[in-house]
């Protein structure tokens, strides 16, 4: 099934381990010509003077993507934690989607975790924290019996 | 069903970032409410009326109603007509696209660690 989804908040994004310090690894989270260097991946590309850094809790941290057609996508991000070079935590305006970047010393290198949590935590029933995946199975098992 | 279930997926401009659907912001703002999470919960086992959600809940039906009314909003419930009552149903598209969104994030997480991997070798041991 598509959906791993986790009603009860935060979820595993992405997890790897990078050959470079904590420190370095840190650096190219909150410098705009790194930001501008990775952020894209391979679907799209950020132009450095699209970035812009205002590195406290409360500071806004923007950039703007480009698709290979042209598009153009302003993304805005609020710093929520900041504690250097352990742990970035940044919420996205529109959305309020909350981005955990954890760095961890590992062998040679540094282990970088994200997480997302998309809504709060506190959850009334143990029901409820079965989650969307799940919800979605009883929902196609009811669909199926009736 | 499951072909069903999935047949909806959240628009995205071709290999590039995803274009989030208005309504994506909606359903995460309905589903942000423990009461409306638990409406959820409990119409995945099937449709109710207003009367049979609320009982597990200390809340007027009036409550329950204008919990309905957000997620309905948001795409997420819809609500019919039969004779005095209104039963409710969940909308497995609406859930189905939030699963889709939340996929699309892994794989451009993914894809961004493996440009900051590049990017960081590039870069030598500067540190």
């Amino acid at each position: 099934m598509t959906a791993s989804a986790d009603l009860s908040g935060d979820e595993l994004i992405a997890h790897r381990h990078l050959a470079a310090g904590p420190e370095r690894v840190w650096d190219a989270f909150i410098t705009p010509v790194a930001i501008a260097a990775f952020w894209g991946g391979s679907h799209a590309t950020v132009a450095p003077d699209s970035v812009t850094v205002d590195l406290r809790v409360g500071g806004e941290f923007a950039l703007t993507t480009r698709a290979p057609n042209g598009d153009t996508r302003r993304l805005r991000f609020v710093y929520v934690r900041i504690d250097q070079p352990r742990e970035l935590a940044f919420e996205e305006h529109l959305t309020r989607l909350l981005t955990t970047v954890t760095l961890t010393p590992s062998g040679d290198g540094t282990d970088v975790v994200v997480h997302q949590r998309r809504l709060p935590p506190e959850l009334p029933t143990a029901q409820a924290v079965a989650g969307l995946a799940s919800i979605l199975d009883a929902l196609a098992a009811h669909l199926q019996s009736s | 069903l499951r072909k069903r279930l999935f047949a909806y997926s959240v628009r995205r401009v071709p290999g590039t970032v995803l274009t989030q659907p208005a309504d994506l912001d909606a359903s995460f703002a309905a589903l942000g409410d423990p009461v409306r999470r638990a409406l959820v919960t409990r119409l995945a086992r099937g449709e109710a009326t207003v009367g049979q959600l609320a009982e597990p809940f200390a809340l007027t039906p009036q409550a329950i109603s204008h919990h309905l009314g957000v997620l309905r909003r948001a795409g997420l419930v819809e609500q019919r007509r039969e004779g005095t009552s209104r039963p409710c149903r969940l909308r497995p598209e609406a859930l189905a696209g939030l699963g889709n969104w939340i996929d699309e994030q892994r794989r451009m997480w993914d894809d961004r660690l493996v440009a900051l991997e590049k990017h960081l070798d590039g870069n030598g041991d500067a540190r």
